[in-house]
């Protein structure tokens, strides 16, 4: 090994380390130590300038090794690793010390944490004297991607990936694709889901790389970015293209549950049609309910259903994944707000879909069989802790979905008194001018505050009494109909989504993005891409958007035709690994196997699959698991540094 | 393939820009300031996460740098547009920054050499730069630009130019260690042909002199919340001591004033989307910095609907004892102290009150910056419109022009990044000259 020659750069990160911590001291301890040959401070490292200081070192001190003071490698890492790259050195050949998020901005004390930062230091300059250059892989990317759901969000993401140029599977778990958004009426003033969704049939069916699988799921997903193998189950849904929509089936069907489909208004049979422009444009039978009795069977003149039907199982290679399996409508409790003890007290979605022309009741405002001369929403259902079962976050669209319904009422029964009754009235952005419609349409808003409204069912009917927060007083509202303006959950199948992509939740229960702010479409797994609800609470624009985004995300990923693989990765000594396996069961990613060479038994680790967790690493009772970016030689130098004990192993 | 012309280096323009490069698309990033970063540069944390804004957002900036085929022209503008989706041509005037940007280096000697002392936009005013600047520490590029109104050497006082024999001053073209000062430098037109178009041109806040009841202006210790940011921030004109103007004292009392020109018929009916978390937000951090300030917002509607909002203002509320008061304010100066009586109707009580602050921070609603050479319709609220947003997402009523970002409609920055990215898997269809049929409108 050629002797290191390192140098030291100490960011003030302006005054977010310079206020805490002395960084011109930190500099000058940082020469006294072994193999050091410069050191310097400046006011931001990252910065064009800062990079180029430490470029110009590189050449003109021959360094070999850099190690940068400054923030999280989760900020700059690449920055400062792609800069020693530019001056020549090996980019693994740098080394960070993190005196902001580990120093300076958790102390106080300055003499304290200017300590504390030269120890931070002299341990980076210990690790670095035994970094070693690293060669980064490539492997080739599929050139396709799987999308989970066929809501808005994921018709959007497979139409721009297909025009992409990608192969699209898009994978569906009902037997038809669309979504909610197919189902709930008018989304503007102007505009009906079903009509969108439609459209998006229309392109979808235009497009020749787009695959549909419905009545199915992913059951299984291994591989990394590029490279995935999905397992999906299709479901068999026992009937074929054969099937002309006459209806036939339908009515000699003896099986009647409440229709999902129109969240519960009316009743369908086992074998049914989601709803009219469904597509695939068949009819389906559910098969958790569905006897077969053979009833359909035998009446269907076209020998389009097939009870024999099993389901199969699919393997498909893909480069990335974009998950868009939405949302559930949150479930109210039997007596949350009188749900469920009295025909007239429904919930948002229901009024929505019943506004639509296409629902049971033709678009009109029928509740426990009558028009409603007054009707009432109570929003925050589920959300903002109103209720003990409710969740602590706001659905960020019942607000709007209420007031929009709300004018729809008061446009085709201007006679019905409407009441909104709130917390805070979430219509941000441009719904504002939907709020202000309503209120010039004389829809009534009532606002409470931590008091929630009660319902109560009479026999001289249904009351809403509630503390009006704006005049301070009880007021007890006589209705006819109660809508629970219900928000969102994460779907009811998370847990299977998240065993099977390793996605994580946040405290909500939504999957967690790789980045809040700035990366709201990509999960902290390469290679897979969130869109719409199943991040949390959105309107379908949003969702529609995050399709489109998550879709440049793979776009982006797949674009060059191979995937680089960091070299941070796991690495085995065959001389001293004893072909234990205790490293093949603690592999979170199934990548280390056991593999026989010259007649022994050794670890062997793919390297496209490992991650670098290095939970091998510490499990290795024979130190033959090596994680290339933390070797117990580096590890044992830091851990050495920080005890003040010898630099040198 | 072709290239794709984004307008607008805020963190919108940024993340598109980053997405077509990486997919090996030319991307030709404009911006009317000097460095890209937009408003969230201006940042000091963001909500509900409580991240340093330029923490988070300075990879991305350099990020930029990484990339050979991003070209970023800065203090430049767009003057016309001819063409159609696919191929557009572009006209853009470059204005002088009077520095040779191949040869500065962003070493900032000249910035402290220089005589002239100037407001600072980036500080809003509330501290001083000089006549030749960087704007600011972590700006990309990192390069020096001279403001011609007021360098004595290209814009001499009368009085001064008549004495003097020669030209004035000089001393940053004395001091440049890499000799890149141009006094001389021309405007430059650029001429680009590109597939398709973003324009991510952001907001600006809206006027609070519009609203003489709050006496922004006039009343010392009245700040815009764009200015708290930076009196808070570490990178700011007091180093994030959070001191009064009248006084340099600590405030021991701040409210905050909600929907100031947003949600009002008199100015702008919308909803400025961002400000009541950006509030929240605020109030938290003069809490961190001021342990004992007392923290008011008045508000008529909280509007806590993204991902963790309403989580942080319950937060705001019980961890850190901000009071929230449903109500409107007036605001008046007391002459004395400068401190500031506001007058407001507690809605909870239908009662006209009043109470005393030394400080006041005003939620400016945002407005769009939509005034551009390009002729797109606009919608109400002089926001871009878009076309047809539910089939044709991002997409303006110019074919291959898409928006994104609070020029689109008052949004957050997950909200804008999310947009920015639809744009550009939008724009990378054309770019890459792929079939991408126009859908129907939708009636």
């Amino acid at each position: 090994m050629t002797e290191p020659r390192i140098g030291v750069y100490v960011c003030h990160c302006g005054f977010n380390i310079a206020g805490t911590v002395d960084v011109k001291k930190v500099a000058e301890y940082a020469k006294t130590l072994p193999n050091v040959v410069v050191a310097r401070d400046y006011v931001f490292m990252c910065s064009e300038p800062g990079q180029d200081l430490i470029k110009q070192d590189i050449k003109e001190h021959n360094l070999n090794r850099v190690v940068v003071a400054s923030c999280s490698p989760s900020l700059h890492e690449v920055t400062f690793r792609t800069a020693v790259a530019e001056a020549g050195l090996n980019k693994y050949l740098m080394e960070m010390a993190n005196i902001r998020e580990h120093c300076s901005w958790v102390h106080h004390d300055k003499e304290k944490a200017t300590e504390k930062a030269k120890e931070i230091v002299r341990m980076a300059v210990a690790k670095a004297r035994y970094l070693d250059p690293l060669e980064e892989l490539e492997v080739k990317a599929e050139q396709s991607a799987l999308v989970l759901g066929g809501g808005v969000a994921g018709l959007r993401a497979a139409l721009e990936l297909a025009n992409y140029g990608l192969q699209v599977y898009l994978v569906e778990k009902s037997p038809t694709i669309g979504g909610k958004a197919a189902l709930i009426g008018y989304v503007d003033p102007k505009t009906k889901g079903a009509e969108i969704v439609s459209k998006m049939f229309e392109l979808i069916k235009e497009c020749p790389r787009i695959h549909i699988f419905t009545n199915s799921e992913l059951i299984q997903l291994s591989g990394f970015a590029g490279n995935y193998t999905a397992k999906i189950r299709v479901n068999p849904r026992y009937v074929t293209e054969k099937c002309t929509l006459c209806g036939e089936c339908e009515e000699v069907c003896p099986i009647e549950i409440s229709n999902e489909y129109n969240f519960g208004l009316n009743k369908r049979k086992a074998i049914f049609l989601p709803f009219n422009n469904a597509y695939p444009p068949y009819y389906a039978i559910d098969h958790r309910v569905c006897v077969k009795c053979g009833e359909c069977e035998k009446v269907c003149r076209f020998g389009a259903i097939n009870l024999k039907q099993e389901p199969k199982i699919v393997e498909l290679k893909v480069g990335a994944l974009v998950i868009a399996t939405g949302y559930d409508p949150y479930r109210p409790f039997k007596g949350e707000y009188g749900y469920g003890l009295h025909e007239s007290i429904i919930t948002l979605f229901q009024l929505a879909r019943m506004l639509d022309p296409e629902s049971p009741t033709k678009g009109e405002l029928i509740i426990g069989g009558k028009i409603p001369k007054s009707i009432a929403f109570i929003q925050c259902v589920g959300s903002r802790n109103t209720t003990p079962g409710a969740k602590e976050y706001c659905s960020r669209m019942c607000c709007t979905t209420a007031i929009n319904n709300a004018i729809k009422i008061k446009e085709k029964y201007p006679d019905t008194n409407v009441y909104i009754i709130y917390k805070d009235i979430m219509t941000y952005g441009s719904d504002e001018s939907l709020y202000e419609e309503a209120g010039k349409k004389l829809v009534q808003f009532v606002k409470f505050e931590d008091k929630i409204p009660r319902v109560l069912i009479t026999p001289e009917g249904l009351f809403i009494e509630v503390f009006e927060y704006t005049i301070q007083e009880n007021i007890r509202i006589p209705v006819d109909a109660i809508v629970l303006s219900i928000g969102m959950l994460p779907p009811r199948d998370i847990e299977e989504l998240i065993a099977v992509t390793r996605v994580s939740c946040g405290g909500e229960g939504f999957v967690r993005e790789a980045h809040l702010k700035l990366a709201p479409v990509e999960a902290p797994t390469k290679g897979i891409f969130l869109a719409g609800c199943i991040t949390g609470p959105k309107n379908i624009l949003e969702s529609i958007r995050m399709g489109s985004a998550a879709a440049a995300k793979a776009m982006s990923l797949l674009s060059k035709g191979k995937i680089t693989i960091e070299p941070m990765i796991a690495q085995v000594n065959e001389e001293k690994c004893s072909g234990c396996a205790i490293c093949v069961g603690v592999c979170p990613y199934s990548a280390i196997s056991i593999k026989n060479v010259n007649g022994d038994r050794v670890a062997y680790v793919e390297k496209a699959l490992c991650m670098g967790c290095g939970t091998c690493n510490a499990a290795c009772p024979s130190g033959a698991m090596q994680h290339l970016g933390f070797k117990d030689v580096q590890l044992l130098a830091q851990t050495r540094a920080v005890f003040g004990g010898e630099v040198n192993v | 393939m072709s290239s794709v012309l984004i307008v607008g280096g805020g963190v919108a323009g940024i993340q598109a820009a980053l997405d077509l490069a990486e997919q090996g698309i030319e991307v030709y990033l404009v911006d009317k300031a000097p460095s890209v970063g937009g408003k969230m540069a201006y940042l000091d944390k963001t909500f509900p996460t409580l991240d340093c804004a330029s923490c988070i957002l300075a990879p991305k900036m350099a990020a930029l740098l990484r990339y050979p085929n991003i070209k970023l022209i800065m203090n430049s503008e767009v003057l016309e547009v001819s063409g159609r989706a696919g191929n557009f041509r572009v006209k853009i005037l470059k204005k002088p920054t009077y520095v040779d940007w191949s040869k500065c280096n962003g070493c900032g000697v000249c910035t402290e050499k220089c005589p002239t002392k100037v407001p600072n936009e980036y500080n809003m005013g509330l501290s001083q730069r000089r006549a030749i600047y960087i704007m600011f520490p972590q700006a990309v590029p990192k390069r020096a630009i001279i403001d011609a109104e007021h360098c004595i050497r290209l814009n001499p006082p009368p009085k001064a130019k008549e004495k003097a024999k020669g030209p004035l001053c000089g001393v940053c073209e004395r001091n440049c260690p890499t000799k890149a000062i141009r006094y001389d430098q021309q405007p430059e037109i650029i001429d680009l042909n590109v597939a398709a178009i973003i324009i991510a041109t952001g907001m600006e806040l809206y006027d609070p002199k519009n609203l003489p009841e709050l006496g922004y202006g006039k009343h010392q210790n009245v700040y815009t919340n764009l200015e708290f940011e930076r009196l808070v921030s570490a990178t700011g004109p007091t180093n994030g001591e959070i001191v009064r103007k009248s006084d340099g004292k600590h405030p021991r009392k701040i409210a905050w004033i909600q929907c100031v020109g947003s949600r009002d018929v008199r100015f702008n009916h919308y909803c400025s989307a961002y400000c009541c978390m950006a509030a929240t937000k605020q109030a938290i951090l003069a809490k961190e910095h001021l342990p004992n300030v007392e923290c008011t917002v008045y508000y008529m509607d909280i509007r806590a609907f993204g991902k963790g909002f309403n989580e942080f203002l319950e937060r705001a509320k019980k961890e850190f004892g901000v009071r929230y008061i449903r109500g409107k304010v007036r605001i008046d100066e007391i002459p004395e102290s400068k401190n500031l009586k506001i007058v407001y109707e507690d809605t909870a009580e239908s009662y006209l009150k009043t109470e005393e602050y030394d400080m006041v921070v005003l939620s400016m609603a945002v407005t769009p910056n939509s005034k551009l050479s390009i002729p797109l319709e606009l919608a109400e609220g002089g926001f871009i419109k878009l076309k047809n947003p539910y089939l044709d997402p991002v997409s303006t009523t110019i074919e291959g022009i898409f928006v994104v970002g609070a020029v689109a409609g008052a949004k957050d920055i997950p909200d804008s990044v999310t947009e920015a990215s639809a744009a550009a898997a939008r724009a990378a269809l054309i770019a890459k000259r792929l079939a991408c049929p126009t859908p129907e409108v939708v009636k």
